[in-house]
C-alpha cells in the first residue's frame, strides 16, 4: 500500500514535469511548420535570354543531374550573365556549378575546364585562366571558348607577343566570332588600329545575336572614340543600343560623346541611368568627374564616397573588383591605397594598362620619378591611348622635361580632345603653362 | 526488501527524468530552430547578415498585398545593398524619416493596379528605415513602407515598375484578411522571408515577380497581426496569442482598466513562458532549492534572480532593435542558450564537488562512532528531521539510526531534484542544530549558506537568460506607439509571472517532498550498506547528470549560435 502511495506521488511529479514540456513542445513546434517551397521564378533584373537559359538548364539539371555538359552549360551561362549585368555575385554559383560538372565527370571534361577559365579570366586571375584554358586545349584543340580565354589571359598579363600568336593560330584553326574580336583588340594594343577596325567591321557584318552586335559595334565606337573621331563614335555606340538597348559598355559611350559635344544634361541623365543600373567604380567616378566639370562639387562629392565604399570593399575581399575603376580613384580616394593596389597588381601582370595605372599612382603620391618609367612602358607597344598620353605629360612636366611633356600633351589631345571631361581641360592648362 | 524497493524505484524515476529532460531541451531547440529556418532561409548559413543575392549593388524589393473589405493593402520591402545604400548615403543620414517618406512615395507611384476594373491609387500609411551592418562594415538600408489603397470588391491586378532597372530580386506574396482569395498567380508566403533570406542554391535564380492578379471573395478568417519589422530578428517563439497581445498593447487606448489588464495578461504569459520549453532547466532548479531550511529563501532569491535576468535580457535586446542594428537571431538566442547551459554546466560542477567532497567525508567518518559528518550528504531541511536529531546524538547507534530516514529522505528529493545542490543542505542541518556536539564553524555555516543562495541566483540566472521573444515583442510594440515606459512594465510583469511559475513548482514539490519524505521516515530496519552507499552515491550521480545537462543544452545552442 505504501509503495503504491510512494509510487503515485513520484508518478504525479515525473508526469508533471515531463507532460508540461511535451505538451509545450508539441504546442509550440505546430507554429512553426515551415512555409511550403514555392517554385523558383527565374530572372530578376537578368538579361532575358541568358535568363531564360539559365531556367532551362535549372530544369533540366534538376531532371538530370548527372549531366556533366549542363553543369558546365549553367556554369558559363552564370559567368555570362555576371558579364551582362555586371554583378559579380554570380561568380560563386559559376564556380560551384563547374565544380559540380568535373565532379561528375573529372576526365577530359572540357567544357569545365574552359568554363573555368572563363571564371578565372572574369575574376582577373589571369595566370589560372591562362593555366585551365592549355588544359582544356590540350583535350579539345579546336574549342574556341579556350582559345578566346587563352588570349584573353596572354593579354592582360601583358605578353602581347605570345597574345598575338594565338589569335592567329586561334583564328587559323577555328575562325569565330569570339576570336575576331580579340584579333581587333590584339591589333590595337600594338598599335595597329586601321587593321583592328577591318577585323571588327567584319566581325560586325558576321554577328547576328544581339548581345555579339552589340558588342561588336560598342568596340567599333570605342576605337572610333580612341582617336577623337566623335561621329563614328556616336553611330556605332548608336548601333549597338539598337542591337540590346541596355548593354551598359554603349552607354557609357554615348555619354562621352554627349559630353564631348557639349550636351551635358543628356550626358549626365546618361551616366545617372547607368549608375542606378550599375553604379560600378568606373560609372560612378565618370559621373563625378561630369559633376565636377561642371562645377557641381557637392554631388561630384557623392558620386566619389560610393567609390570610397567600392573600395572598401574590394579591400575587405581582397580582390580588386574593378582594377582600373579603383586606380581611378586615385584622382579622388585614398592615395597610398590606390598606389598599393597598383603596385600589387603589377606585381601579378605586367599590361600596359597596369603600368599606366602605376605609374599615375605613383605621380599622385608625388614620385614621379619612378613613376616615368612606368608611363614610358606603358607606351611600349605602341598603342596610343590619350590618357596614357596625358599621364606621361603631367609625369614629363612634373620632372621638368618641359619638351617632351609639350609634345605629349599635345599628343594627348591631338589622339581625342575630349578623353576626360575632367582631365582634358587640365591638359590644355598644362599646355599653356608650358609656353 | 520494501526500502530497497522504493530505492530503486526513486533511482530509475531519477534517471528517466534526468534523460527526459535533455530531451525535452533538445525539443526546445529544435522548436527554436525550426522557425529560425523558416524564417531565416532554406538554405544553410542564410542565418547570418541579410546576403544580398545579386550583389553590392542590388536593390531588392518585396510587396506583401493583404487583401482586405474595401482595401489593398501593401507591405513594401527594399533591401539596399551596401553599393546602393552609400549612393543613398548623404540624403539618408542627413534626414532618415524624410528620405524614408520620400522613397516610400516614390515606390507607391511606381505601383500600379485595378480592382475591379477601376484604378488603384496608394497612399503611403508608414514609412521606417534602419540600416544594417553589411559587408566590410557598410551599412545596408532596409526600407518598410504601408501603402493602402482603396479596392472595391473584385478581381485584382497589381504590378510593380519601381526600381525597373536596377538588379535584383523582386518578390511579391498575397493574402486575404477577411476575404477569400479565391485564385492567384503569387504564393501566400515570401521565400526570402521578406527579403531577409535569400535562397543561394545553384538551381534556384533570383524570383523576378514583377505582378499579381487576384480573384477575391467577401468573408474568410482575419490575418493575424501584420508582421512587424521587429519580428524578423526574432525567432517565431512569439506565439499567437503573445503577438495577439503585442499587437493589443500597440493599439489600444491606455485606460486604468487596460493597464491593469495588460498587467495581468503579462504575467500569465510570462507564467506560461516559464512552462514552455526550453525550461524544463529552470523547473529543476526550483526543484533544487526546494530543499534545506532555508528553502524558502532560496526560492525567493531564484525567483528575483529570474525576474532581474530576464528583465535585462529583454530590455537589453529591445534597446539593441531599436538601435536598428540587426544581429543574427541565431546569434543572440542560440548564444544566450549556449551561456545558459554553461551557467547550468557550472552549477552542476560545483554541486559535483561538493557531492564527491562529501562522498569522501562520509566514508571516512563512518569509522568515527560520532559519526556526524556521515550524516551530511543525506538531504535534510525538512522539519521532522529535528525531531530526530537530538536523541540520535546520545549513542552511536543511534546516529547510525538516525541515517534511515535520512536515506530514505535523500532518494526522494533526489528523484524530484535532479539538479540538487546536493551538498549543501546537509550542512545546513548542522547550522541550525544547538545541540550538536560536534557544531561547525560560523565562519563555515556562512559559506554554505552563501553558497547556496548562490547556487540559487546562479540557476535563476541561467533560467531568466534566454529572453522570452514575446517579451521582446510587446516591449518595441509597446516603444514603436511612444509607450516605452509602459512597455518595461509589462516585460517586469513578465518576469513576475516567470519568478511565480518557479516559485509555486518549487513550493509545490517541497510540500510533496516533505509529504513524501515523512511517509518514508515512519519505514524501518533495511540493509544499511546499501542504503549508505546509495545515499552518497545519488548526489554524485545526479549532479554529474546536471553537468552532462548543462553540457548538453551549451552543445545543442552552440550550432544555432554560429550556423
Amino acid at each position: 500500500m505504501l509503495v503504491v502511495r510512494r509510487f503515485a506521488a513520484g508518478a504525479v511529479i515525473f508526469v508533471l514535469a515531463v507532460g508540461l514540456t511535451v505538451l509545450a513542445s508539441v504546442r509550440f513546434s505546430s507554429q512553426f511548420e515551415p512555409a511550403a517551397e514555392s517554385a523558383p521564378v527565374s530572372g530578376a533584373g537578368m538579361d532575358r535570354v541568358t535568363g531564360r537559359s539559365i531556367a532551362r538548364l535549372q530544369e533540366h539539371l534538376r531532371a538530370q543531374p548527372k549531366d556533366a555538359a549542363g553543369w558546365a552549360g549553367l556554369g558559363l551561362a552564370y559567368v555570362e550573365q555576371a558579364r551582362v549585368t555586371a554583378d559579380p555575385s554570380y561568380y560563386p554559383k559559376a564556380s560551384a556549378a563547374f565544380d559540380r560538372s568535373l565532379r561528375v565527370s573529372p576526365t577530359d571534361n572540357e567544357p569545365a575546364l574552359s568554363g573555368q577559365g572563363a571564371l578565372a579570366a572574369a575574376r582577373h586571375d589571369f595566370t589560372a585562366a591562362l593555366r585551365l584554358a592549355d588544359r582544356a586545349l590540350k583535350i579539345n584543340p579546336y574549342g574556341t571558348r579556350a582559345h578566346a580565354v587563352r588570349v584573353d589571359a596572354l593579354v592582360e598579363l601583358g605578353r602581347y607577343e605570345e597574345a598575338d600568336q594565338a589569335v592567329r593560330h586561334a583564328d587559323k584553326i577555328k575562325p569565330a566570332l569570339p576570336i575576331f574580336t580579340r584579333y581587333a583588340y590584339v591589333m590595337e594594343l600594338r598599335g595597329r588600329p586601321g587593321e583592328a577596325q577591318r577585323v571588327l567591321r567584319l566581325a560586325a557584318t558576321s554577328a547576328t545575336d544581339p548581345a555579339d552586335v552589340s558588342y561588336v559595334h560598342t568596340q567599333l565606337g570605342e576605337l572610333a572614340w580612341n582617336r577623337g573621331d566623335l561621329t563614328t563614335a556616336e553611330r556605332e555606340y548608336a548601333a549597338a543600343l539598337r542591337a540590346d538597348p541596355n548593354w551598359l559598355p554603349a552607354i557609357d559611350g554615348r555619354a562621352r560623346v554627349r559630353a564631348a559635344k557639349g550636351d551635358a544634361a543628356a550626358a549626365i541623365r546618361d551616366r545617372q541611368a547607368l549608375v542606378a543600373r550599375a553604379p560600378l567604380p568606373s560609372y560612378v567616378v565618370a559621373l563625378g568627374e561630369l559633376y565636377e566639370a561642371r562645377g557641381m562639387q557637392a554631388q561630384a562629392r557623392e558620386q566619389y564616397g560610393v567609390a570610397a565604399a567600392w573600395a572598401t570593399l574590394a579591400r575587405s575581399n581582397g580582390v580588386p573588383t574593378d582594377f582600373e575603376g579603383a586606380i581611378t580613384a586615385a584622382d579622388h580616394g585614398d592615395r597610398a591605397a590606390a598606389l598599393h593596389a597598383a603596385r600589387t597588381e603589377w606585381g601579378r601582370r605586367k599590361s600596359i594598362h597596369v603600368a599606366d595605372a602605376l605609374a599615375w599612382a605613383l605621380h599622385v603620391n608625388g614620385r614621379d620619378k619612378e613613376a616615368l618609367g612606368y608611363a614610358r612602358q606603358a607606351a611600349r607597344t605602341g598603342y596610343r591611348n590619350a590618357t596614357f598620353l596625358y599621364h606621361l605629360g603631367v609625369i614629363e612636366k612634373s620632372l621638368g622635361h618641359k619638351a617632351a611633356a609639350r609634345r605629349d600633351l599635345k599628343a594627348a589631345l591631338a589622339l581625342n580632345p575630349h578623353f576626360s571631361d575632367l582631365h582634358a581641360p587640365q591638359a590644355r592648362k598644362a599646355l599653356k603653362e608650358l609656353q | 526488501m520494501k526500502r530497497l524497493g522504493a530505492s530503486l524505484t526513486l533511482l530509475a524515476g531519477l534517471l528517466l527524468i534526468t534523460l527526459a529532460q535533455p530531451t525535452s531541451a533538445s525539443t526546445t531547440e529544435a522548436s527554436q530552430a525550426a522557425p529560425a529556418t523558416s524564417a531565416f532561409g532554406n538554405v544553410p548559413g542564410a542565418a547570418t547578415l541579410p546576403q544580398h543575392p545579386l550583389g553590392n549593388f542590388s536593390v531588392n524589393r518585396y510587396d506583401g498585398l493583404v487583401v482586405a473589405p474595401g482595401e489593398l493593402r501593401v507591405d513594401h520591402v527594399q533591401d539596399l545593398a551596401e553599393i546602393p545604400t552609400a549612393q543613398a548615403g548623404p540624403l539618408l543620414n542627413a534626414d532618415r524619416q524624410g528620405w524614408a517618406a520620400e522613397r516610400c512615395a516614390e515606390a507607391a507611384r511606381s505601383m500600379a493596379g485595378t480592382a475591379a476594373q477601376r484604378p488603384l491609387t496608394f497612399t503611403v500609411r508608414s514609412s521606417v528605415v534602419r540600416t544594417v551592418p553589411g559587408q566590410a562594415g557598410l551599412p545596408t538600408a532596409r526600407l518598410e513602407c504601408a501603402l493602402v489603397a482603396s479596392a472595391a470588391e473584385g478581381p485584382i491586378t497589381f504590378r510593380d515598375t519601381g526600381g525597373a532597372a536596377t538588379v535584383g530580386w523582386r518578390e511579391i506574396t498575397a493574402r486575404g484578411d477577411r476575404m477569400t482569395l479565391t485564385s492567384s498567380d503569387v504564393p501566400t508566403t515570401s521565400r526570402s522571408a521578406r527579403l531577409t533570406a535569400y535562397p543561394s542554391d545553384l538551381l534556384s535564380s533570383p524570383l523576378s515577380q514583377w505582378t499579381a492578379n487576384l480573384r477575391v471573395r467577401a468573408g474568410g478568417p482575419a490575418l493575424g497581426p501584420a508582421e512587424t519589422p521587429v519580428t524578423e530578428i526574432l525567432p517565431r517563439g512569439a506565439d499567437k496569442p503573445a503577438r495577439a497581445f503585442a499587437d493589443l498593447v500597440a493599439n489600444e487606448r491606455l485606460t486604468l482598466g487596460f493597464a491593469v489588464t495588460a498587467l495581468l495578461i503579462a504575467i500569465a504569459l510570462g507564467a506560461l513562458h516559464a512552462l514552455a520549453p526550453g525550461h524544463g532547466k529552470t523547473i529543476m532548479a526550483a526543484y533544487a532549492v526546494s530543499q534545506g531550511r532555508r528553502a524558502r529563501r532560496n526560492i525567493l532569491t531564484l525567483g528575483i534572480t529570474v525576474t532581474l535576468t530576464h528583465t535585462a535580457g529583454v530590455l537589453a535586446l529591445g534597446l539593441i532593435v531599436l538601435s536598428g542594428t540587426v544581429l543574427a537571431p541565431g546569434l543572440v538566442f542560440g548564444g544566450l542558450g549556449a551561456a545558459s547551459g554553461l551557467l547550468v554546466a557550472v552549477a552542476g560542477t560545483l554541486m559535483l564537488r561538493r557531492a564527491i567532497r562529501t562522498f569522501k567525508t562520509g566514508t571516512q567518518t563512518h569509522t568515527h562512532a560520532f559519526g556526524h559528518a556521515h550524516a551530511h550528504p543525506h538531504g535534510h531541511g525538512h522539519g521532522h528531521t529535528h525531531s530526530h536529531q537530538p536523541r540520535q546524538r546520545s549513542t552511536p547507534e543511534s546516529v547510525q539510526d538516525s541515517a534511515r530516514p535520512h536515506l530514505s529522505h535523500t532518494s526522494t528529493s533526489t528523484l524530484i531534484r535532479p539538479a540538487a545542490l546536493n551538498g549543501a543542505p546537509s550542512t545546513g542541518l548542522d547550522r541550525r542544530d544547538p545541540d550538536g556536539p560536534e557544531h561547525t564553524g560560523p565562519t563555515e555555516e556562512t559559506h554554505d549558506a552563501s553558497e547556496r543562495s548562490r547556487g540559487a541566483a546562479l540557476m535563476g540566472f541561467a533560467g531568466g537568460m534566454v529572453p522570452s521573444p514575446s517579451a521582446v515583442l510587446v516591449l518595441i510594440g509597446a516603444a514603436a506607439i511612444g509607450r516605452a515606459w509602459f512597455g518595461v512594465v509589462l516585460v517586469l510583469a513578465y518576469g513576475v509571472g516567470l519568478a511565480l511559475t518557479l516559485i509555486l513548482v518549487g513550493l509545490f514539490v517541497m510540500g510533496t517532498g516533505r509529504a513524501l519524505a515523512s511517509r518514508l521516515s515512519d519505514s524501518s530496519a533495511r540493509p544499511r550498506l546499501l542504503r549508505r552507499v546509495s545515499a552518497r552515491a545519488l548526489p554524485v550521480a545526479t549532479s554529474l547528470a546536471v553537468v552532462l545537462l548543462g553540457l548538453g543544452l551549451m552543445l545543442r545552442s552552440l550550432p544555432t549560435a554560429f550556423g
